[in-house]
């Protein structure tokens, strides 16, 4: 008998290990600052300040990572962070274990730019897809700027997805366990780089939208 | 009492004729596979029967003036003819010449630049576009949730009466989608069921050797760009799939469009600029505008004598599809009578 329960317990499947929920939640700050939408924020640049009136991007394929292994993600795909949407700004997610570093992509991959209309945050009811082209806008961030002599208000709509000028780019970064995770986008890492003798204004793909959307990939920050 | 009984009788009638006309997909065994992916929108009756209201319900406009059958026109081929170029919300006149619509689920990109690369996504187009239709997408969705009318029917086709952008799209892509042309006098010939006249048979030879390698058998188009000689109009402007790509190699490179129902669709050409068919066939057979980008099989004038034209217009007009122009299951769908019960 007791041979045979042996045998019936090595049958049993091991202990599942425990699932656990975070949450990660994604701001934009202007020198360490929470930045609101419609308010001035000094660059810290000379007289240079920025005022967002719209700040609305897509990440995509969150995961977690223990090295290389996949441990954690939201239950979605796509989400579309919106600051002028609070509920946008939190994203519940579920991991199994540890996990070290954070990986997501700025943008919405070149298959579902090819395919048809999507649902959710892909319905192009939520104003991010270009309607002269196909095509997802993966960001739009606007606003007016003091500091440049050129133009007061500046119009990024970054998006394309045929190489060399796509612009959905994968952003990874070290990131403790933890079951908040602050994702900043450093809006005076971007706006040091969008320096003022570039175009104020960019709303078709190419070289400039890669451009900008590679400076808008690098000033993610985990603030933990 | 009689008179009543009369009126019932008509909407019997009425409605028993508005259930026979449905609206199908259907291959020709000479068409090549098609482009459309079905089974990311499937095709049923009811979504099929939106696509077609939204397609004639000028409440796709800002000002509910406009709708997609303002300019694409079901006895036109859906094209607008008369009109170079075409008139939008408020008066406004666009930059390009409407194109007919039929066949859509073989062609792998939309408008005369190739801008857009899927039919269902297309709508978003001219519906946003400030001189066209002039309405936000969001804008509309929440217009037609407002309506039971159409939440009634999104319930019908999509089994969910909350109106999404996604579900708007692909009612309007279905319905295009069943715009069929292949029961033209070609086709006949093709399935062995007619012969062409000694003169269309001569103008047959003479498109096969001059024209078929753009305007490819049996769709009439190989869904590609060219550059066909054609001077800029200095007004307009329009540098064609360049605007897309970027690319200088794309420069007055425009899409190459079929050659069926060319009786309806006139004028012809991106702008519109050529009213007859004759003057299209005179444009072939004269010196082009020389640019970089130019076709080289347009380098030099084709040597079509004037008997071969008419003999290559006589072909042309093979093409013409009278069932698929008075198709009424293409046309203004009843629910949208003013005295409709169902609206």
């Amino acid at each position: 008998m007791i041979p045979y329960l042996f045998t019936l317990l090595s049958l049993l499947p091991a202990k599942p290990e425990k699932l656990s929920y975070g949450t990660i939640t994604f701001n934009a700050t202007m020198q360490g600052e929470p930045m609101q939408l419609h308010t001035m924020y000094a660059t810290g640049h000379g007289n240079d300040s920025v005022s967002l009136s719209t700040c609305k991007f897509y990440i995509v394929d969150i995961v977690l990572l223990d090295g290389s292994k996949v441990v954690g993600e939201p239950e979605l795909k796509y989400i579309l962070i919106d600051l002028s949407d609070s509920s946008s700004l939190n994203i519940p997610f579920v991991y199994k274990g540890h996990f070290n570093g954070i990986r997501f992509t700025l943008g919405v991959d070149s298959a579902t730019n090819m395919s048809g209309p999507k649902a959710g945050a892909l319905d192009p009811v939520n104003g991010m897809y270009w309607t002269w082209q196909s095509g997802y806008i993966n960001a739009k961030i606007e606003g007016i700027r003091t500091g440049c002599d050129t133009a007061r208000e500046f119009l990024y709509h970054i998006g394309g997805y045929h190489a060399p000028d796509q612009t959905a780019l994968v952003t990874y970064r070290i990131c403790k366990t933890s079951e908040k995770i602050n994702v900043t986008l450093d809006m005076e890492r971007f706006f040091s780089t969008v320096t003022c003798d570039m175009d104020a204004t960019v709303q078709i793909p190419g070289a400039k939208a890669h451009a900008l959307a590679a400076y808008m990939s690098a000033s993610f920050v985990i603030n933990q | 009492m009689r008179s009543r009984l009369v009126v019932i009788g008509c909407c019997l009638l009425l409605s028993a004729s508005v259930a026979m006309q449905t609206n199908t997909f259907r291959q020709a065994s000479y068409f090549p596979p098609t482009s459309y992916n079905f089974d990311e929108n499937p095709l049923t009756d009811a979504k099929v029967a939106l696509g077609r209201i939204l397609f004639y319900d000028p409440i796709l406009s800002a000002d509910s003036t406009i709708s997609c059958a303002s300019c694409h026109s079901s006895y036109n081929a859906f094209s607008h003819t008369d009109h170079k170029l075409s008139h939008g919300i408020r008066g406004e006149i666009g930059t390009r010449n409407a194109p007919a619509l039929f066949n859509l689920a073989w062609k792998e990109s939309f408008m005369w630049d190739g801008a857009i690369h899927q039919l269902d996504v297309q709508a978003l187009a001219p519906i946003n576009n400030v001189i066209e239709m002039d309405m936000s997408t969001a804008d509309l969705v929440s217009r037609l949730q407002k309506s039971a009318f159409y939440r009634k029917l999104f319930f019908q086709a999509f089994n969910d009466s909350v109106i999404t952008g996604q579900h708007l799209l692909q009612a309007l892509g279905a319905f295009q989608v069943t715009l069929i042309s292949d029961h033209s006098k070609y086709d006949s010939v093709q399935l062995g069921t007619a012969q062409f006249t000694e003169q269309e048979a001569a103008g047959y030879q003479l498109f096969k050797q001059y024209c078929n390698s753009c305007h490819t058998e049996p769709l009439f188009t190989n869904e590609g760009f060219a550059n066909n000689g054609l001077a800029p109009d200095p007004q307009l402007h329009d540098a064609g799939r360049y605007r897309i790509t970027g690319n200088p190699s794309d420069s007055l490179k425009f899409a190459i469009p079929s050659l069926r129902n060319l009786s309806y669709t006139y004028p012809y050409m991106h702008d519109g600029r050529f009213a007859q068919l004759r003057q299209v066939l005179d444009h072939y057979t004269s010196e082009k505008y020389f640019s970089a980008t130019l076709d080289p099989s347009l380098n030099h004038a084709f040597p079509l004598s004037s008997n071969d034209k008419v003999d290559m217009i006589a072909f042309l007009l093979t093409l013409d599809d009278k069932q698929f122009v008075f198709n009424k299951a293409y046309q203004f769908p009843p629910e949208l009578l003013p005295n409709s019960k169902t609206r």
